[in-house]
C-alpha cells in the first residue's frame, strides 16, 4: 500500500526512517517540513554563510545516523533544533565569531534598501541580548518555532522561554527604538 | 496565573499567547496609552520584518541536493565502482580491440600494399626481367647456386632454410600464391636450376651456409625505411569514445551508474584541414545535476539527477606529422567545445593523443575538463569534472 508522506506525522516519518523503503522519503518530508527553519536559525545564530551551511549540513546528517527504530519521537522540531543547536554551539566555539561578523548584514540584493536596513538592524542588536534571550528569539523569530518546541531544545519550563523571549524582544524593541524615532512608524504590508 | 505586564503582553499577543481573559485588559491598556501603542508597533515591524527576511533564507539547491542524497540507498561504494569499473574497462578494451580488427582488414583490403612488397616490386621493375636478378636483390648473402628460392621473404619462406633444403626445388609445393598480387608471379615462379649459367662467384666467393635454424630474413640486407606517409589535405574523422570522472567536485552526490553501453559515450565528427578541424561532439556523460520543480504550493523541490546528454561544437588542433619517430604517427591534439545540455551550458577543454595505427584508423585517448552550469531560479549553479577517455576515430 503507498504511503502518503505529505500527511504522515512527524512520528510516523521518523518511524519510516528505519525502514529502508521509506526511508528516502520520509527524509525528503522531514526536510521539506523543517529544512528551511532549521536553515534560518543556522543562518542566525553563526554569522558566517559557510558555517552555517555546514551546520545545517551536519544537523540533518547528525538526525540521519541516530535515527533508532526504539525511539519514541515525540517532538520532532524541537530535536532538529536540538541537534542544530548542538552543532552551532561547536562551530561556534571552534570559531572566532567576531572575525566574519558583518557577512550577513550586506543583505539580499531583491530587497528593498528600507528592508535591508531593518534586517541589518534587527541582526546587530540580536547580539547585543544575552546569549540565551537571543536564541530563543531567533528560534522564534527565525526558525518559527513555538514555545513548546524551544523549551524542549534548551529543556527548560515553558515559563522560562517565555519569559526570555518576552525579555529578549522588549530589549531587541529598546535597542532599536532610536531608529524608529527617526522615521514614522509605518504598518507593515 | 503570574501577572502580566503590558509589555509582555505585546509581545504575548503576537504569538497567539496572550490568555483570552487578559485580552481585554490588553486592548483598554492599548487604547490608553500612546507609548505602547507605539512600542506595538515597533513589535509588529520587527516581528513582520523578522519574518519576511525568515523566508528569505532558503538553503541552496545544491546543499539541498547533497543533504537528500544522503538518505538515497546506495550500493556499498567499494564493491559497486569496483564493478562498475571493471565493466567499464573491459567493454572499453573489447569495443577497442574488435574495432582495431575490422579496421585492420578494411585497410588491408582499401588500403596500400605493405611496403617490403613495394620494395620488392621496385626491384622487379628494376631488374632486366630476369627472376635470378630479383631474386638477388633481397637475398644478397645467398649463394645463387643453390638457392631457387624467390626473392619475397615476407610473403613465402622456405619450411626449411638448411643448405641441404634450400638445394631442393620444392618451393612451388610450399608457397601459396598470393591473389591480385604482382608479385605473385614472381614468389611463385620455379628458378630452373640446371638452366642458369650465371656464375656470381665474383660478387661472392665465399658462399656461406646457414646455420641450421635460421631464416633467410635474419640473413637478409638491412632493407631501407618505408617512406614517410604524407599529410592528407583534408580528412573527414568520425569517433567514439569512452570516458571515465577522474576528478569531480561533487563526487559525493554520484552513485553507481548502471551498466548500459552509452552511459559515458561520447561521439565527434570532425573534418581536419591539415592540423585543425573542426568538430561537433555529443555525449551522455555523468554529471550531478539538480533539476528544480515547483510543487502545487509553490515549494521548490530539488531532484538530482545523474546523467545529461549534450551536445557542441568546437575544433581541434593537431601537432603536425613527424617524418620520422614515434610521432610519425603518434599525435598530440588539443581541443575546446562549447555546447548545451537539457539542463544548462558547458564548456570542455580536451588535451591527448590520437595514434594513427592504420591508414584510416585511430585511437585516441584524451584529458578531459568539463565546466556545465545551470540556473536555479536567480541562481546559477556549476559542476566540474576532469575526465580521461579512450576511443577509435575512423579516418576517411
Amino acid at each position: 500500500m503507498a504511503v502518503n508522506y505529505t500527511l504522515s506525522s512527524d512520528r510516523e516519518l521518523y518511524h519510516y526512517l528505519s525502514m529502508p523503503e521509506h526511508r528516502e522519503r520520509a527524509f525528503e518530508e522531514i526536510y521539506r517540513r523543517y529544512g528551511q527553519r532549521i536553515y534560518a536559525y543556522c543562518r542566525k545564530i553563526l554569522f558566517n554563510t559557510q558555517d552555517a551551511e555546514d551546520a545545517f549540513q551536519s544537523t540533518f546528517l547528525k538526525f540521519l545516523s541516530s535515527v533508532s527504530p526504539d525511539r519514541e519521537m515525540t517532538n520532532l522540531p524541537a530535536y532538529l533544533l536540538t541537534i542544530a543547536r548542538t552543532t552551532c554551539m561547536d562551530m561556534f566555539a571552534q570559531r572566532h565569531e567576531h572575525a566574519e561578523l558583518v557577512e550577513d548584514f550586506h543583505g539580499r540584493p531583491d530587497q528593498t534598501v528600507e528592508a535591508n536596513e531593518i534586517n541589518e538592524l534587527i541582526e546587530m542588536a540580536l547580539h547585543l541580548l544575552p546569549a540565551q534571550w537571543r536564541e530563543a528569539v531567533i528560534m522564534q523569530l527565525y526558525a518559527n518555532m513555538s514555545y513548546e518546541e524551544i523549551a524542549s531544545a534548551f529543556g527548560v519550563p515553558v515559563t522560562t522561554v517565555r519569559n526570555w523571549l518576552c525579555r529578549g524582544r522588549q530589549r531587541l524593541r529598546e535597542i532599536l527604538q532610536p531608529y524608529f524615532e527617526e522615521r514614522p512608524v509605518e504598518h507593515p504590508e | 496565573m503570574e501577572q502580566l505586564s503590558h509589555r509582555d503582553m505585546i509581545d504575548l499577543f503576537l504569538d497567539g499567547q496572550l490568555p483570552a481573559e487578559a485580552r481585554s485588559v490588553f486592548f483598554a491598556a492599548l487604547a490608553a496609552s500612546e507609548e505602547l501603542q507605539a512600542e506595538f508597533h515597533r513589535a509588529v515591524v520587527i516581528h513582520a520584518a523578522a519574518h519576511r527576511h525568515a523566508q528569505t533564507l532558503q538553503p541552496p539547491p545544491a546543499l539541498t541536493a547533497s543533504i537528500l542524497a544522503a538518505a538515497t540507498p546506495q550500493v556499498p561504494a567499494s564493491r559497486a565502482r569496483s564493478g562498475w569499473l571493471h565493466a567499464k574497462a573491459l567493454r572499453t578494451i573489447a569495443l577497442t580491440a574488435a574495432a582495431t580488427v575490422i579496421g585492420f582488414f578494411i585497410g588491408r583490403l582499401s588500403g596500400p600494399l605493405p611496403s617490403t612488397t613495394k620494395l620488392a616490386m621496385q626491384s622487379e621493375h628494376a631488374a632486366t626481367g630476369n627472376a635470378v636478378a630479383v631474386q638477388h636483390t633481397t637475398t644478397q648473402a645467398i649463394p645463387t647456386s643453390q638457392n631457387t628460392q624467390t626473392a619475397h621473404t615476407t610473403t613465402a619462406q622456405p619450411k626449411s632454410t638448411s643448405p641441404i633444403a634450400l638445394g631442393t626445388p620444392s618451393v612451388d609445393e610450399d608457397i601459396a600464391p598470393l591473389p591480385n598480387d604482382a608479385l605473385t608471379a614472381v614468389a611463385v615462379m620455379p628458378l630452373p636450376t640446371p638452366a642458369l649459367p650465371v656464375d656470381f662467384s665474383p660478387a661472392s666467393p665465399q658462399p656461406m651456409p646457414l646455420p641450421v635454424g635460421h631464416t633467410l630474413e635474419q640473413h637478409s640486407a638491412p632493407l631501407p625505411l618505408p617512406p614517410a606517409v604524407e599529410e592528407p589535405e583534408e580528412e573527414f574523422i568520425l569517433s567514439i569514445r569512452q570516458t571515465t570522472p577522474l576528478v569531480l567536485r561533487q563526487q559525493r552526490l554520484l552513485s553507481p551508474l548502471s551498466s548500459s553501453p552509452l552511459n559515458n559515450t561520447l561521439i565527434a565528427a570532425e573534418y581536419r584541414e591539415r592540423t585543425v578541424s573542426i568538430l561537433a561532439q555529443c555525449g551522455y556523460e555523468q554529471f550531478p545535476i539538480y533539476e528544480v520543480t515547483t510543487t502545487a504550493d509553490g515549494t521548490p523541490q530539488y531532484t538530482l539527477r545523474q546523467l545529461l546528454w549534450w551536445v557542441g561544437g568546437g575544433m581541434r588542433v593537431y601537432a603536425p606529422r613527424a617524418e620520422e619517430g614515434l610521432f610519425r604517427t603518434l599525435r598530440p591534439m588539443a581541443g575546446i567545445v562549447l555546447g548545451t545540455s537539457q539542463y544548462g551550458v558547458l564548456g570542455r577543454a580536451e588535451v591527448g593523443l590520437s595514434w594513427e595505427v592504420l591508414p584510416h584508423l585511430s585511437v585516441q585517448c584524451l584529458l578531459e575538463g568539463m565546466v556545465h552550469s545551470h540556473g536555479i531560479g536567480t541562481n546559477w549553479e556549476h559542476a566540474e569534472k576532469l575526465s580521461a577517455s579512450i576511443g577509435l576515430a575512423f579516418r576517411f
